[in-house]
């Protein structure tokens, strides 16, 4: 079983992030089971808030919170801080949305690289440049992080996830922007030399 | 051909609705419920369910309500509701039972409140036990979606004509997005046909006059004496008592046509063959159980877990046997009877009294108002039942344990006293 | 565990405190919600009807802002401490004295693009 945890903040799309995960794990044959849920509440904009995603092949019966994931990917740099990365297993990644390089990342807050991996991805520029936000004109970076988790060591590849894009919203233009910035994001993120 | 689709609780009991062919919804919005009935009226608005009529209405009375008359009009309907609103209903729920209406509802529990929370936990369910509605409690998405349709069949069932209610967790299932096997409308139909109902008043050859004012003696009249209150509740009670069998025999006809069996319909155990301990629950708690004993097991304890599907009515034949072999049994209750205990383990004890097998039975009550509960909460829970299973001032113990309350961090201070 | 007089005496405590009584309203609940902010608004006082009227006349910000967060003065002030970014107060100036700006700073290094991990 695979857990990962989404940071972010309210109406920065962190739980449909989640969805669209888990559906691109379902349509890459390698997970068939899947569970995604917010952490719950009266959810308020620009609130903190935690996604949590289960993937696994074998059926989940799991229904806590994740105390510790295998990837913590953080959609505001602004919620980020020890209390994320205290909740990352040994091995484990953390994919952050930033300007900063990861080696940057990895002083600032002291992570130790034997244990994890820091990959960074400038969501909100790739927004901005392809001028995809929302009616407040706020970045959407929530779909483009799937991109770079496509990178990752999940049995996850891009078409998956891009397929799942236009599951959740189906053809259009706007869809056409998620998928390209998703594309954007594989490409422009930068991940740490220290492999593990 | 059947669709796979990753979707929330609240969406798959909308699928299986859908798959129903519902004819009358009618429901009031509350969290964690409401997606639910947008999905109907989504599904309503596309044309998706062209024969099916929504009705908006002001409050859950009236949504039980406007679902009771069109159930008495010889519909299929469904309504859904949590905690509050839920409450809200409850004199007209017994209306429905008592009128023995084929009327299956959801419940996406929610605690009651005060203090005021929108998170899970059973307490609402478990408070509209004894209104005369069967209920089942679900452990995944799919097990929603396939838990309506058995509801409706049973519910339909000539031999049952009694209401349902499908019980799973707020948030923890309603909110929870899982992969979801979606049947195809045709081998539903055949699972499920089209209602035939005990009562259809818009029938005016065969003239019925619904619960008028029924005195406690039997009504004497030339043209065949009417029953009172008291025979009524009888039938009902005994209805319950019987419907245990079509409720098993249901579940397995669906695992026929649909290869997928929830133990036998009433219970579900895993495990628990060779188990000493037992861990007894419904719903999230019990899916959070698995884990435990798969943990506990690798640590050389024999443990098992009874998952409790059928509810309402309590299968006390089936627990008498499923416990007929362990020897301490361990209850989880999302829930409080207050001033008694957990209304689960109150239950068991109830119906394990008169059996030849009496096990040990610990209770905790557990993650009140959606505290989030851990697998280290529950293993500490069977641990400590193990350990103190030979004390008799702990057996005799009338305080309820809670697992997982902070009283430190507001500075009561056990020390000081 | 077998049950004390201390258990005892702890849950009656417990039991008689009425614990509704430790609820009580908060300035910043939700603590320092000027931490959700990813774009900030900034005053140009050369546009501002109430700067350059020297009178409270528009504040059209202040009464927008549904986190009390702009201040009925000459010019008006944002509480940084708590404003989220919303942005409400630049959508309703009449005159777009308010400009909502990006809180972040510049890259400072370049690293490995568009590895795997």
């Amino acid at each position: 079983m695979i857990e990962i945890i989404f940071w972010g903040r309210g109406g920065m799309g962190a739980v449909t992030a989640g969805k669209i995960l888990s559906d691109a794990a379902i349509l890459s044959e390698n997970y068939p089971h899947v569970s995604t849920f917010p952490s719950f509440g009266t959810e308020r904009r620009g609130a903190p808030i935690l996604a949590f995603c289960r993937i696994s092949d074998e059926p989940i019966w799991v229904r806590s919170h994740i105390q510790k994931a295998d990837y913590a990917i953080v959609l505001d740099e602004t919620v980020f801080g020890d209390n994320v990365i205290t909740r990352i297993k040994d091995g484990g990644a953390l994919i952050l949305n930033t300007f900063k390089c990861p080696e940057d990342i990895r002083k600032e807050y002291g992570i130790d690289p034997a244990k994890i991996t820091v990959v960074t991805a400038d969501l909100t520029q790739i927004a901005f440049d392809l001028n995809l936000t929302n009616q407040e004109n706020q970045p959407i970076v929530n779909t483009s992080v799937l991109g770079v988790l496509a990178q990752s060591s999940l049995k996850i590849n891009i078409g998956d996830a891009t397929q799942a894009i236009i599951n959740m919203f189906g053809e259009g233009q706007k869809t056409d922007l998620n998928i390209k910035a998703a594309e954007q994001a594989a490409k422009t993120a930068q991940v740490d030399e220290v492999k593990v | 051909m059947p669709e796979r689709k990753v979707i929330t609780g609240n969406h798959a009991a909308a699928y299986a609705c859908k798959s129903a062919g519902v004819e009358v919804v009618a429901a009031y919005p509350i969290t964690p419920q409401s997606p639910v009935v947008e999905k109907i009226s989504e599904f309503v608005e596309s044309g998706e369910l062209p024969n099916t009529q929504f009705v908006c209405v002001e409050s859950e009375q009236s949504a039980i309500s406007a679902v009771i008359a069109a159930s008495q009009m010889g519909c299929r309907v469904f309504t859904a509701s949590s905690a509050n609103g839920l409450a809200y209903m409850y004199e007209l729920l017994c209306w429905a039972a008592g009128s023995r209406l084929p009327i299956v509802m959801c419940i996406a529990t929610r605690a009651l409140g005060a203090p005021w929370s929108v998170w899970t936990d059973h307490q609402d369910a478990f408070s509209v036990r004894d209104v005369g509605f069967m209920q089942q409690f679900v452990e995944s998405n799919q097990e929603t979606y396939d838990t309506v349709l058995m509801s409706y069949r049973v519910a339909e069932d000539p031999r049952v004509y009694l209401p349902a209610f499908v019980s799973y967790d707020g948030y923890i299932l309603s909110h929870t997005t899982m992969s979801v096997q979606i049947e195809d409308d045709d081998k539903v139909r055949e699972f499920l046909p089209p209602l035939k109902h005990h009562l259809n008043l818009t029938d005016f050859d065969n003239v019925h006059s619904v619960n008028p004012v029924t005195p406690p003696g039997l009504t004497i009249r030339p043209e065949g004496n009417t029953p009172g209150y008291y025979e009524f509740r009888y039938s009902m009670q005994k209805a319950h008592e019987y419907s245990i069998e079509i409720v098993e025999e249901v579940a397995k006809e669906f695992g026929e046509k649909f290869g997928r069996y929830y133990g036998n319909g009433i219970y579900k155990s895993y495990q628990a063959d060779d188990a000493e301990v037992l861990i007894f629950a419904v719903a999230s708690v019990a899916s959070e159980s698995r884990g435990v004993v798969d943990t506990l097991r690798n640590e050389g304890l024999k443990v098992g877990l009874i998952s409790l599907k059928l509810y309402r009515p309590f299968p006390i034949e089936h627990l008498r046997k499923a416990f007929s072999k362990a020897k301490l049994v361990v209850v989880f209750d999302r829930d409080v009877g207050y001033g008694v205990e957990g209304i689960l383990c109150a239950e068991l004890k109830t119906a394990l009294y008169a059996a030849e097998n009496r096990p040990k039975i610990r209770g905790f009550v557990v993650g009140l108002g959606g505290r989030d509960i851990t697998a280290d909460q529950l293993i500490g829970g069977v641990k400590l039942a193990v350990q103190e299973q030979e004390i008799p001032e702990v057996e005799k113990n009338t305080h309820v344990e809670f697992i997982g309350v902070h009283l430190e961090e507001l500075g009561f201070k056990k020390e000081e006293f | 565990m077998v049950r004390t007089k201390q258990d005892d005496a702890f849950e009656k405590n417990v039991a008689r405190t009425i614990l509704a009584s430790m609820q009580t309203p908060a300035v910043g609940e939700a603590g320092n919600t000027g931490e959700w902010r990813t774009m900030r608004p900034i005053l140009h006082n050369d546009l501002c009807i109430v700067v350059k009227s020297g009178k409270p006349t528009c504040h059209l910000c202040w009464m927008y802002c549904p986190e009390i967060t702009v201040s009925r003065e000459i010019p008006p002030v944002f509480n940084y401490t708590y404003c989220k970014g919303c942005g409400i107060c630049a959508t309703e100036c009449p005159t777009k004295a308010i400009e909502m700006v990006p809180e972040k700073e510049a890259p400072s290094c370049e690293g490995n693009e568009g590895g795997e991990f």
